[in-house]
């Protein structure tokens, strides 16, 4: 440590001294960090380095170096958001995880409720599952035929069926599709009306090649249906879905 | 014979009686069959009336009509009945929000099997589905009506 190297010197508006004596001044909250101007600092040393080349003293420049990089870190936790706040948010979790808490006592309770009703239900249908109500038809008589209004569930249980058996699909090459709903509606329409007597769900899904000639048929089918063009019955339970143009159902009314 | 129970309006209809007389036939009807040996009385279920077999006949009826699967139904099913029954009509979040599991399948069986009933939408957005239960399921259950499920309070405390 010769006493001829030079050595550096912070100064500035606030303070004169070394890198030390500054850091610890920050530190004592003697000088506010927000007056440090660390960039000035820096380019004043950049300056003594290079104007005392060969002769600085190391052990300061090293030192500078070290504080300087001190103040920097703890200008920039400065920048970052409070952490009294982060604690704060912590603790409204904790209040969110005990309303859930008590939300699941809530809903456990509703739930073993229904349990409860499920266990006299399961006993009121094995009571009931004694009496036997007569159907208003037999499947083996043919004489009447009882047709009944078709709703949503039967066309979907029947298209269920019908794509359950399509599973296995045959490789078919890759053409171009020829049909849309559009196109698959006019189909239809006509087939109707060269069969003035009906035509049946299945026939319909028939002719379809693939599982998407499938879904076009009865798309096409459901949009005739809303747009009134076509009406549909099936012959009793679980019976075969019957298809006509509207207005030609007046020979199979309800007996 | 039809397959829905018969009311009293259309008993009303038919016959073109006062109600009080009705229910007076009706109620002789009913006792003279309970009385009698016939293995067959008149049942009050699902808002109406229908002629049903006495459960002391099960064993024999049940050899007789072999065309009757039971449907077997499942908790899951049961459950979700069970929320409909007392919440409709209801849509199938909040369903699920009971439950806790997811209940699209279950609706759709039960759907299929006329136990429930797509009675409109609710007017929040989205415009989901609401669900009902129909008479299927109070006959299948041996209910006369709705109300006469047990209140939700009262089963609770066991």
């Amino acid at each position: 440590m010769s006493s001829t190297k030079a050595k550096f010197k912070i100064k500035f508006e606030k303070f004169e001294g070394s890198s030390n004596e500054l850091v610890r001044s920050i530190k004592e909250n003697i000088i506010d960090i927000n007056y440090v101007p660390i960039v000035e600092i820096l380019n004043h040393f950049l300056e003594f380095l290079s104007k005392n080349r060969g002769n600085i003293d190391i052990d300061i420049a090293s030192e500078t170096i070290t504080n300087a990089a001190i103040i920097l870190k703890m200008k920039s936790e400065q920048l970052l958001p409070d952490l009294k706040n982060k604690n704060e948010v912590e603790t409204d979790e904790e209040k969110e995880d005990e309303q859930i808490l008590d939300n699941k006592d809530v809903y456990l309770k509703e739930y073993n409720k229904y349990q409860k009703i499920v266990k006299y239900l399961n006993q009121k249908k094995y009571n009931q599952d004694d009496i036997f109500f007569p159907f208003g038809k037999n499947n083996d008589e043919k004489i009447d035929i009882e047709i009944q209004e078709v709703d949503l569930a039967d066309l979907l249980s029947a298209l269920e069926k019908i794509l359950k058996n399509k599973k296995k699909e045959e490789f078919v090459p890759i053409k171009r599709r020829t049909f849309t709903v559009a196109t698959k509606m006019n189909e239809i329409l006509d087939i109707l009306r060269y069969n003035k007597e009906g035509i049946s769900f299945d026939y319909f899904m028939e002719t379809a090649q693939t599982k998407l000639e499938i879904i076009v048929i009865f798309l096409a089918l459901l949009e005739l249906i809303y747009y009134k063009k076509i009406v549909c019955h099936q012959n009793g339970n679980f019976g075969r879905i019957i298809f006509y143009l509207k207005g030609e159902d007046l020979h199979s009314k309800k007996n | 014979m039809s397959d829905n129970p018969l009311t009293i309006d259309r008993i009303k209809e038919i016959t073109r009686l006062e109600r009080k007389n009705i229910n007076l036939l009706l109620r002789e009807l009913i006792s003279d069959y309970e009385k009698s040996d016939k293995p067959y009385k008149i049942y009050e279920i699902a808002r109406g009336y229908k002629l049903g077999t006495k459960p002391q006949y099960a064993n024999w009826v049940k050899k007789i009509s072999e065309n009757k699967k039971r449907y077997q139904i499942s908790k899951a099913a049961l459950e979700t009945l069970a929320i409909i029954a007392y919440n409709q009509p209801v849509t199938r979040l909040e369903i699920e929000k009971i439950r806790g599991v997811n209940s699209s399948g279950v609706l759709f069986n039960l759907l299929k099997h006329k136990f429930i009933r797509i009675s409109g939408r609710k007017k929040v957005p989205g415009n989901p589905l609401l669900y009902k239960v129909t008479d299927l399921f109070l006959l299948h259950f041996g209910l006369k009506k709705l109300s006469d499920l047990p209140k939700l309070d009262e089963i609770g405390i066991d």
